[in-house]
């Protein structure tokens, strides 16, 4: 194999991000998301996708980022997992699809701020900027440990 | 064979076909013991074993072969002699049977032959084989009753096999429950009384009854003419297809509502959507009923589980089934499979006497446990009823008032029936003495816990001397319900109309309010109904209305309102799980999608309920019919209430060791610190004007009396001086923590009042530090050893965290496992502190797993429960020891006891 996956390209607070193809189903705009009370910050919600209800994970929340500036600007990743169970990924812009060269993947440099490292599986270096490759499965599983251990999250003692 | 690779789809296609024709095997077997003669039933047999032996052959299955070999032998033999089955031979075709099932389940399971050995079981086999072919060709007369028919057979057979399967005469003649007592008997075969089996008219046949069922087919021996009629399908396909018309449902119901909201849709349109709307609803219908399946498969083995337990306890029983072609759901028949089991052990082993005791109580020697099946109004109604002994409600109380469940007084005006309902609490068993069949006050609670996840509900009814009924409601199924849409803080949520009792349209005026403890009552037709907001249980914003509607919600015995803001109205919903990232949340059953398009949680009235702690408390006491209260004393704690320059204050009774009233002259300077005498010893005063910073207006003149609480850790006493003692009261504190003095817990409302609770530890701590060993050393002690608390309720986390660190530990605190052990990853605890009531169990599993852990060998496991945990293997996790939350407040000082024996070892 020459080539590694194919990433879908998006950007995450000025972050330029590669999410594996393969785990892509489509992208889609914003659609009406009911909130799930007492559930985890990382959680925005589930969504109806054509008869499928979805949990919609924010994943500036999830990375400790800052908060999106405009409210309903984002676009919003299906991802299919191994699993079974599909998610919506909250991210602030879709870009395209590219296919790199196997070797130009690198190890995520220690510069790259920790949430960042947690969640890549590596880096691609392009002309200006570093793509960062999404772990897909660790990201999700990450959630779900946010989700089962802070379940007060939202409630202040 | 080693080298076969097996062809996985003809093992699938096996391993069906075998689950299919083993299924009544038992049944069968039960039936052609209580008539021997019944050359059908051993064709039936005969076949489903044949089938087995003929196709594991195929497949290389050397040890079922073996043994299903050895058992289709036997039964021809017995078949080909038209031999009188005895009862001991109809034990070991059973345990034949058990075997082949095993090993079937563990070829399921891992796609191997389970290791176990059976060729002792081939063997008996084997020799009782011979033993029916040499008692025949003895000339034995065939036709000869089978207790004296076993007699020849003991001198032909003499080795120990032999003699364990039961075949000598004298075991079988002194053992005390002739094996034929259980009588499996379907009521309409029964009633029809037909002669057609030859030897014993009356005998009913299995196969004749139920076959209305269309999964009756493939039984035994009248499988043939209706397998044209029947094709095999994969689960996953139906399931799939279940899914396919719960999509079809939905957007069935967004056309209609569009239908009704678009103006000027043409007639035709309408028409078409109304002809849609049909076909769906009958295509639902049908859909709906592939996954139905008779209760009878839930039933079949349950006269095996008698025929044992009645020849284990020396008792004659028989089983009667009505209506075991209702169909339900298999999901909740597989749910319903353990509880169904441990109800059956529990009526033969407490229900029904021993022969002697019925007859003494002129009741037929043989008792009965009938099962009956029916619908009723969109619920299957399922009653387990005998002619036993009934239960005595008195004896219940008494010792429900020995556990402290209820109080004297409580118990005493309880009605039976509402005492009756006690056997589902945890820890109450009325089993005199523990007995292998049942256990000890483990069962019931699980029974009715197992039958509330199906959205179903349990009571009992008994009459002593008569019987008892169990009576279970359980829903037709669980993929599509009735549901209300309600809406809440401007949210909307699903609340499935089973566990509707009723609406009420409330104001916040109203007369009917009441306040108890913090808590919100409704006075609803003579009974307080607890009321909650659901707002607030999710923390949710509440919006501020003045009117709203409280929907009654009922759970088996208990009932509770919940406000919602209003209704938005009802439809059948289509259950869809919710994702991984809400398992943790027991507040909902699952999500929707409604009419509009829009995605709506679906709540989980048992877990609301659970998330209000409304199990024990207020709502028993309210829901109880008779109006009798059942005071939890989990959530009851004792407290001393104060009162200090306007302000009210409870302390905790835990460290109060008695109220004085004290001279003020008896006070006296040492060393800057007021101090009294007090039972020969000097003790310092606190006064609690200066601690809380509020001097009393003008300080009293000469002598005055001191209202005086007296505080003790066990050695040191301690006074506090406080304006004016109110009461001493058991009441509920829900404590909202919070609070601006490290030694306050946080704020209650105590008789109606709020008042700022004192966090005696903390208190302690302040002023009399050497209590906890504390003095100036404190401070220079570097190593502080690490404590990791296991602990999700914030109320025991506040509650012991104080303590803990206050006993000079380094408290980690964790609220789930993951956590737990992340903080177990990084740091060396010398005890671990977990919480047994858990969701998942997590508290045991975390002790489990600290105990596998060579690093922690030394470290001491606190097990923090409200049960005792039932197996002796986990408590022996618990090294450090056990803690009870029943013991309230007084849960502190224990907790100083346990951790003292932990240091004094370390």
């Amino acid at each position: 194999m020459n080539h590694a996956q194919e990433l879908l390209t998006c950007t995450l607070h000025h972050q330029d991000l590669g999410i594996p193809v393969r785990y892509v189903r489509e992208v889609v705009t914003p659609v009406r998301c009911a909130s799930v009370p007492l559930s985890h910050d990382v959680v925005s919600g589930l969504i109806n996708l054509r008869g499928h209800v979805i949990t919609q994970l924010d994943m500036r929340k999830a990375l400790a980022l800052a908060d999106r500036e405009q409210e309903d600007s984002f676009r919003v990743v299906i991802i299919e997992t191994d699993s079974g169970e599909d998610f919506g990924f909250i991210v602030d812009q879709v870009g395209e699809v590219m296919q790199p060269q196997e070797t130009a993947l690198e190890k995520t440099p220690k510069s790259l701020p920790p949430c960042w490292q947690d969640v890549g599986s590596g880096v691609l270096k392009l002309e200006d900027r570093l793509l960062v490759v999404l772990d897909v499965e660790h990201f999700i599983r990450r959630t779900l440990e946010m989700s089962a251990s802070g379940k007060e999250s939202k409630v202040t003692v | 064979m080693e080298d076969m690779e097996m062809d996985q789809e003809l093992l699938t296609e096996f391993l069906a076909e075998s689950n299919e024709n083993l299924g009544d095997i038992e049944q069968q077997l039960l039936e052609l013991e209580v008539n021997p003669g019944d050359v059908e039933s051993v064709n039936g047999i005969f076949r489903a074993i044949h089938t087995v032996k003929g196709t594991c052959g195929f497949l290389g299955l050397s040890r079922l072969e073996a043994l299903s070999h050895a058992a289709e032998n036997l039964l021809g033999k017995i078949r080909s002699e038209k031999f009188n089955i005895s009862p001991d031979l109809v034990s070991l075709l059973l345990e034949a049977v058990d075997a082949i099932k095993s090993i079937i389940a563990g070829l399921e399971e891992t796609g191997a032959e389970p290791t176990t050995d059976y060729t002792s079981l081939t063997g008996r086999l084997k020799v009782a084989t011979r033993a029916v072919e040499a008692m025949t060709r003895a000339g034995v007369e065939t036709e000869m009753p089978v207790a004296e028919e076993t007699g020849p057979d003991s001198e032909s057979v003499t080795d120990q096999e032999a003699h364990d399967s039961g075949s000598d005469p004298d075991s079988s003649a002194d053992s005390p429950v002739p094996s034929d007592s259980v009588v499996p008997e379907k009521k309409e075969a029964a009633e029809k009384k037909e002669t057609s089996a030859p030897r014993k008219p009356a005998a009913p046949k299995a196969r004749n009854a139920g076959s209305t069922a269309p999964q009756a087919a493939g039984k035994g021996g009248g499988g043939k003419a209706s397998a044209e009629n029947t094709i095999r399908v994969d689960v996953d396909v139906v399931d799939d297809l279940m899914n396919q018309v719960g999509e079809l449902v939905l957007t069935r119901n967004r056309l209609l509502q569009m239908m009704t909201t678009t103006a000027g849709v043409s007639p035709d349109v309408q028409r078409i959507g109304h002809h849609i709307d049909h076909t769906t609803t009958t295509l639902q219908e049908q859909v709906l009923r592939l996954r139905m399946q008779p209760v009878a498969g839930l039933w079949n083995r349950l006269p095996r589980v008698v025929r044992d337990l009645s020849r284990d306890l020396g008792k004659k029983i028989r089983v009667v089934m009505e209506g075991q072609e209702t169909e339900l759901d298999r999901f909740i028949l597989a749910a319903l499979r353990d509880p169904m089991t441990h109800i059956i052990r529990n009526s033969c082993d407490h229900g029904i006497e021993v022969p002697a005791a019925r007859i003494a109580a002129g009741k037929p020697e043989e008792g009965t446990i009938r099962l009956s099946a029916r619908q009723q109004s969109g619920n299957i109604l399922i009653e387990i009823s005998d002619d036993g002994k009934g239960i005595d409600a008195s004896v219940i109380k008494a010792k429900a008032v020995k556990m402290d469940l209820v109080s004297r007084e409580a118990a005493e005006r309880m009605s039976d029936h509402a005492a009756l309902q006690l056997i589902f609490h945890p820890g109450l068993s009325t089993a005199e003495k523990v007995s292998k069949v049942s256990g000890r006050g483990v069962g019931m609670d699980v029974v009715q816990s197992e039958i509330k996840k199906t959205g179903g509900n349990v009571e009992v009814e008994s009459e002593q001397g008569r019987g008892s009924v169990l009576r279970m409601r359980i829903p037709l199924t669980l993929a599509i319900i009735p549901a209300l849409i309600t809406e809440a803080s401007g949210q909307q949520f699903a609340v499935p109309q089973m566990n509707v009792q009723e609406l009420i349209g409330v104001a916040k005026g109203d007369a009917g309010w009441e306040e108890y403890a913090g808590s919100h009552f409704y006075r609803l037709r003579d009974t307080l109904l607890p009321v909650i907001s659901l707002a607030g249980l999710l923390h949710l914003p509440e919006s501020e209305r003045d009117d709203f509607i409280v929907v009654v919600i009922n759970v088996g015995q208990v009932s509770f309102g919940l406000t919602m803001d209003h209704i938005v109205g009802a439809e059948e919903i289509v259950v869809k799980p919710l994702g991984a990232h809400f398992r943790h949340l027991a507040v909902y059953a699952g999500c929707s999608i409604l009419g509009d398009g829009g995605v709506v949680p679906i709540l989980d009235c048992n877990g609301l309920m659970a998330e209000a702690r409304l199990a024990d408390g207020a709502a028993e006491a309210a829901a109880d019919d008779d109006g009798v209260k059942i005071q939890a004393k989990r959530n009851l704690q004792h407290i001393v209430l104060f009162e200090q320059a306007g302000g009210r204050y409870a302390i905790p009774m835990s460290l109060v060791q008695r109220l004085e009233t004290i001279a003020s002259e008896s006070v006296e300077i040492s060393a800057d610190r007021e101090v009294l005498q007090y039972r020969d010893a000097i003790i310092s005063l606190q006064r609690w004007s200066q601690l809380i910073g509020k001097p009393k207006g003008a300080v009293a003149e000469g002598s005055y009396e001191m209202a005086c609480i007296i505080l003790s850790n066990g050695e040191d006493h301690l006074c506090l001086e406080v304006e004016r003692i109110l009461d001493v009261a058991e009441v509920p504190l829900e404590i909202e923590l919070g609070s601006e003095h490290s030694f306050f817990l946080g704020s209650a409302v105590v008789h109606g009042q709020a008042t700022e609770v004192v966090d005696a530890y903390e208190l302690a701590k302040r002023v009399a530090p050497e209590w906890f060993g504390m003095r100036e050393d404190t401070s220079a002690l570097s190593g502080r050893p690490d404590l990791l608390l296991l602990e999700d309720s914030v109320f025991f986390r506040d509650l012991l965290r104080p303590t803990l660190t206050a006993m000079g530990y380094q408290v980690w605190v964790a609220d789930d496992a993951l956590q737990a052990r992340s903080i177990l990853d990084q740091c060396e605890p010398r005890v671990v502190l977990t919480d047994l009531d858990m969701k998942g169990k997590q508290g045991m599993e975390l002790a489990r797993w600290v105990k596998k852990q060579e690093r922690f060998r030394q470290v001491a496991v606190v097990a923090l429960a409200s049960f005792d945990p039932k197996r002796d293997e986990d408590k022996e996790l618990f090294t450090g020891g056990l803690l009870l939350k029943s013991e309230g407040v007084s849960l502190r000082m224990r907790l100083k006891e346990v951790l003292a024996i932990e240091r004094s070892v370390a």
